[in-house]
C-alpha cells in the first residue's frame, strides 16, 4: 500500500526535484556535485570560494618539476627540485592564476569553439609529424590528470588568461619625451676639477686622549657589536689519522707481492685475428681453408675470402686484446698455446669453427719485489688505515653519544683533540670553515648545555665530533680591543677638522672666480681633472662623482665635501652634458625604447595582479 | 503516519492535500521550468554574444600582428570601431583601443593615443583597465606638453596597488613644470610603495631624483655637513 503512494509521488516530487537539480546546475556549474577539480580531495586554499585542492597543488610540482629539468638538466641540485622547496611558490602560483581567470571569466572573456580548435591544432605538444594528434592530446590530457574535455576547457582558460594579461602587456609605450629624459639623465657626462686634502699627512702630530675613546666607544656601541661566538674542541677522524701509527711487517709485503705476481701472469694481452666459419661447420670448406693455410696462402687473403665475421673481415679477422676471458674458453685456449703468427687449427665454439691467429702478444715485464716495495706498503697502509677508520668512526659514534668530556673519548680512541679559537655562524677557518660544522657547534643542546655534538659526516671518509668549550652570547666588544680603531677615526675626524677651514677658503676662492690651477699649486696641492665623468664610480672615487652629480647644472658650480676616510675634496665643475638619444645609434635607440616601454608594462602588470588580488577572498590552508 | 490509514483513507489524504496546495506546487514548477530556460536561454544569448566579440578581437590582433611584421593590418582599426560600436561594455573593445593607443604612441601619433586612451577612461568596462588607461592618458598628454590636464588625471586617490605607478608619473610631469620638491615627494612615494614585482624599477626611480638637481637627493645630509665643519673649525 505504501508502494501507491510513493508512485502517487513520484510523479510531482520528482518533477519539482528534477526542476530544482536542473536550476542547481544551471546556476553553478556541474561543478558543485563534483568538487572543482580535485574532487573529494583536500582543500589547501581557496579563491573566491574556488578550490585549490592538493590535486592541483601536486599536479602544479610536477608541472614545474619538468619544467625545470628541461630548462636545467640534471646539473640543478635535488633541493631545488623537492616537494618541500616548491610546494609554496607552486601555490601561491595557483592561486594568482585562480585570480587571473576569474577575472577574465568574469569581465566576459571566452573563446569560440572554432578559434579554440584552431589553436589547439596549431600546438606543437599535441602535434605528430606536424600534424595535429588526437592521440597526441588524449596522452597531454592523461599525463595532467584530465579528461579530454576537462582539458580542453583548461586550455581554453589558459589561453583567455593569456588575453587578458597580453591586453595590457602588450600595449604599453614610453613616449619620446619620456625616452629622451632617460637618456638625459642615465647618459649624463661631466666635466669637473678637483683637489684632494689628505689627512693622512696630519695623523702623526695629532693626540687623542682615552676619555674621547672612552666616550666615543659609550656613545656608539652599535659601531661595536660583536657576534655571538663559540670554541670547541674535536675529535676529527680520517683514515690519514691511523696510517702514520701501522707498521706494515716484511712478510706482508712479501705476501702482496707474491699474490700480484699471480695476478700479473694473467695481465699477458694477446691480439688475435680469425677466420671465422658460421653454424655447422660445413667440413668441406674448413677442410678447404685448412689446406690453403697448410700451402701458405696469405691469411689476411683467406679472411677477404671465406671468413663469415663481417665485423673484423676489413681488418683482416682483427679482435683486437684479450687478457684471457674476452673469448670463449675454446678460443682462449687455442689463443694460449700459438706462438705469434702462427695459425691455428679449426676451433669449435657454439658459434661455428675459428681458424685463430695470435698477432700481437704483450707481455709486460715482471716487476721486482724493490720496485713495488715502496707502493705496496702503501697500499696496505692506506687499507688497514681505511678499516681502522671504520672501527674507530663506530667506536666514536657509540662513546660520543654519553660522554662527559671528549677527552675521554679520544684516548679511549687513541686520538688527538683539537681545538678552534672563537667563532660566529658565519664560520672562520680550517674545520670551522664547514657550514656543517658551525651549524652543530651552534644548535642549543651543544651551545647552551655543552653536550658532545652528533658525529658529523664530512665527506664519506671524514667525520668530526664535537663539544663547545668556551660560548660567548652577543655582546659589545670589549674596549682594549677596538681602541685602537676608535683611535684611528678620531685622529682622521680632528685632521678633517683641521682641513675644513683650508677647504672652504679654496671653495669660496673658486667661487668668487679664483684660478683653481693657481690655487692648487698655491696650496701645495695635485689639482685632478675627470673629464666625461659618468654617474658611476667606486670608493673615494665614487664619492667624488656622486658629489659632482648632485650639483644643479648651473655654471659655474663649487662644492666642499668630505669623504669617507677623512680626506676634504674640493671640486668644481666645468660642463654638464645631457646624454642625447638621437645621438645614439637607431638599433641601440629602439632596443632602449622596448627596454623602458617592457618595465612599464610589467610594473601595470604587477599593478593589476595585486589590484585583483586585493579584490579577492583568498585563504590558505596549509 | 500513514502506516494505520487504509488505501482509500491515503488516497483521500493526499487528494485534499492537491486540492489545498496544487495550485502551488505547478506554479512553483512552472516557475522552476521557466527560470531553468530562461536562465539557459539568457546564458547561451551571452556566450554567443561574447564568442562573437571575442573572434572580433582575435581578428583584430592578428591585423595587428601582420601590420607589425610588414603586412597588411587587416583593417584593424575598422575592427576595433566595430568592437566599439557593437560590444563597447565588453573588455575586448577596451583592449583593442589599448593596443591601438599603444601602436599609435610608439609611431608619436600621440593625438591618435590620447584619443583612444581617453575612450577607454570613458567608456571602458573593466575598472583595472581604466586604472592603466588612465595613467597612460596622462603620460601621452603630457608627451604633447598639456601638462596641467596630465596631472590632473594622477592626482587624487588611486588603490594602493596603483599608487606607485601613479606617483612615479604624477613626479614626472611634476619635474616637467619644474616643482622639484613636489616632484621629489612623488617620486619618494613611488618609490616607498613600489610593489615586490615592481622592484626593478627602483633605480630608474632614485635616478629620476637624482636628475631634480642638488638637494632632491638628501639635502638635509649636505647641509648638516656645512654647519659640522663649521662648528669644527671653530
Amino acid at each position: 500500500m505504501l508502494q501507491s503512494m510513493r508512485d502517487n509521488l513520484k510523479g510531482t516530487a520528482a518533477i519539482i526535484l528534477a526542476a530544482l537539480f536542473g536550476f542547481i546546475v544551471a546556476i553553478t556549474g556541474i561543478d558543485f556535485f563534483t568538487g572543482a577539480s580535485g574532487g573529494g580531495s583536500e582543500e589547501v586554499a581557496s579563491v573566491n570560494g574556488e578550490k585549490i585542492s592538493e590535486v592541483d597543488v601536486s599536479r602544479g610540482v610536477r608541472n614545474q618539476q619538468a619544467q625545470m629539468m628541461a630548462q636545467f638538466g640534471e646539473n640543478l641540485p635535488a633541493e631545488a627540485l623537492s616537494e618541500d622547496t616548491l610546494r609554496r611558490p607552486v601555490i601561491q602560483q595557483l592561486i594568482a592564476q585562480a585570480v587571473m581567470r576569474q577575472a577574465a571569466s568574469e569581465s566576459g572573456m571566452v573563446m569560440s569553439k572554432e578559434e579554440l580548435n584552431k589553436v589547439i591544432a596549431s600546438l606543437p605538444a599535441f602535434q605528430v609529424d606536424g600534424q595535429f594528434s588526437q592521440a597526441a592530446f588524449r596522452n597531454a590530457a592523461a599525463r595532467q590528470g584530465m579528461s579530454p574535455a576537462a582539458f580542453q576547457q583548461y586550455i581554453e582558460q589558459s589561453l583567455v588568461v593569456q588575453q587578458y594579461l597580453e591586453g595590457i602587456a602588450g600595449s604599453g609605450f614610453v613616449t619620446a619625451q619620456e625616452a629622451k629624459k632617460f637618456v638625459e639623465l642615465s647618459m649624463e657626462e661631466r666635466d669637473f676639477d678637483y683637489v684632494v686634502m689628505e689627512v693622512a699627512g696630519l695623523l702623526g702630530e695629532i693626540s687623542v686622549t682615552d676619555a674621547e675613546i672612552q666616550q666615543y666607544y659609550d656613545e656608539n656601541p652599535a659601531e661595536f657589536a660583536r657576534p655571538e661566538m663559540v670554541a670547541v674542541k674535536y675529535i676529527e677522524l680520517k683514515p690519514e689519522t691511523f696510517a702514520g701509527a701501522i707498521d706494515v711487517s716484511e712478510e706482508d709485503i712479501q705476501a702482496q707481492y707474491q699474490q700480484e705476481l699471480k695476478a700479473f701472469q694473467a695481465s699477458t694481452q694477446r691480439r688475435a685475428a680469425h677466420i671465422f666459419l658460421e653454424g655447422d661447420a660445413d667440413a668441406e670448406k674448413v677442410a678447404e681453408v685448412q689446406a690453403k693455410l697448410a700451402a701458405g696462402e696469405s691469411f689476411e687473403a683467406l679472411v677477404t675470402a671465406y671468413s663469415d665475421d663481417f665485423a673484423s673481415k676489413e681488418m683482416g679477422g682483427d679482435l683486437g686484446f684479450t687478457g684471457g676471458d674476452v673469448f670463449p674458453p675454446e678460443f682462449e685456449e687455442a689463443l694460449a698455446a700459438l706462438s705469434v703468427n702462427e695459425v691455428s687449427g679449426p676451433v669449435e665454439t657454439a658459434d661455428g669453427t675459428h681458424f685463430v691467429k695470435l698477432t700481437e702478444l704483450t707481455e709486460s715485464k715482471v716487476p721486482t719485489l724493490e720496485e713495488r716495495r715502496a707502493e705496496i706498503a702503501e697500499a696496505l697502509k692506506a687499507s688497514r688505515a681505511e678499516r681502522e677508520f671504520v672501527t674507530a668512526l663506530e667506536r666514536m659514534t657509540e662513546l660520543a653519544y654519553n660522554a662527559e668530556d671528549l677527552a675521554e673519548v679520544a684516548e679511549e680512541l687513541g686520538v688527538t683533540v683539537g681545538t678552534t679559537g672563537l667563532f660566529s655562524s658565519s664560520g672562520g677557518e680550517g674545520i670551522t670553515a664547514e657550514p656543517k660544522v658551525v651549524a652543530a657547534a651552534f644548535t642549543p643542546e651543544v651551545k647552551e648545555d655543552r653536550n658532545t655534538s652528533d658525529v658529523i659526516d664530512l665527506a664519506e671518509d671524514h667525520a668530526l665530533v664535537l663539544q663547545v668549550t668556551e660560548h660567548q652570547p652577543a655582546g659589545v666588544f670589549a674596549l682594549a680591543k677596538v681602541a685602537e680603531q676608535i683611535s684611528d677615526k678620531l685622529k682622521r675626524e680632528k685632521a678633517s677638522a683641521q682641513l675644513a677651514e683650508k677647504a672652504e677658503a679654496l671653495q669660496a676662492a673658486l667661487a668668487a672666480g679664483g684660478d683653481f690651477a693657481l690655487l692648487a699649486e698655491e696650496a701645495g696641492l695635485t689639482l685632478e681633472t675627470a673629464d666625461k665623468s659618468r654617474r658611476t664610480g667606486f670608493g673615494e672615487r665614487g664619492e667624488i662623482v656622486t658629489a659632482a652629480f648632485e650639483l644643479s647644472g648651473d655654471l659655474p658650480a663649487v662644492k666642499a665635501l668630505k669623504v669617507n676616510s677623512g680626506n676634504r675634496v674640493v671640486l668644481k665643475l666645468r660642463d654638464v652634458r645631457p646624454g642625447n638619444l638621437d645621438a645614439q645609434p637607431a638599433e641601440q635607440r629602439n632596443a632602449l625604447l622596448r627596454q623602458l616601454s617592457v618595465l612599464d608594462a610589467n610594473n601595470e602588470s604587477a599593478a593589476m595582479e595585486k589590484y585583483l588580488q586585493d579584490a579577492a577572498d583568498i585563504s590558505i590552508g596549509n | 503516519m500513514a502506516d494505520h490509514l487504509t488505501e482509500e483513507e491515503q488516497i483521500e489524504t493526499l487528494k485534499r492535500w492537491w486540492n489545498e496546495n496544487g495550485r502551488s506546487v505547478v506554479f512553483g514548477v512552472v516557475l522552476a521550468l521557466a527560470g531553468y530556460f530562461g536562465y539557459q536561454g539568457w546564458q547561451k544569448h551571452e556566450r554567443t554574444q561574447a564568442e562573437t566579440a571575442s573572434n572580433l578581437y582575435q581578428q583584430f590582433t592578428r591585423g595587428i600582428e601582420s601590420a607589425g611584421q610588414g603586412g597588411e593590418s587587416g583593417d584593424a582599426t575598422r575592427i576595433a570601431a566595430e568592437l566599439k560600436q557593437q560590444f563597447g561594455d565588453r573588455i575586448y573593445a577596451s583592449q583593442a583601443a589599448l593596443t591601438l593607443a599603444g601602436q599609435a604612441a610608439q609611431a608619436n601619433d600621440l593625438e591618435t593615443a590620447v584619443r583612444e586612451l581617453q575612450w577607454v577612461v570613458d567608456n571602458g568596462s573593466e575598472e583595472v583597465l581604466k586604472l592603466v588607461a588612465k595613467r597612460r592618458l596622462a603620460s601621452a598628454l603630457a608627451g604633447r606638453g598639456e601638462l596641467d590636464q596630465a596631472l590632473a588625471l594622477v592626482q587624487g586617490d588611486v588603490p594602493e596597488s596603483f599608487t606607485a605607478l601613479y606617483a612615479e608619473t604624477r613626479g614626472d610631469i611634476l619635474a616637467r613644470q619644474g616643482k622639484v620638491r613636489e616632484a621629489r615627494a612623488a617620486y619618494q612615494l613611488a618609490l616607498d610603495k613600489l610593489l615586490p614585482a615592481q622592484a626593478n624599477s627602483a633605480q630608474l626611480i632614485e635616478l629620476k631624483i637624482k636628475g631634480l638637481g642638488e638637494g632632491a637627493t638628501d639635502g638635509a645630509a649636505t647641509d648638516e655637513e656645512s654647519t659640522e665643519s663649521a662648528k669644527e673649525s671653530e
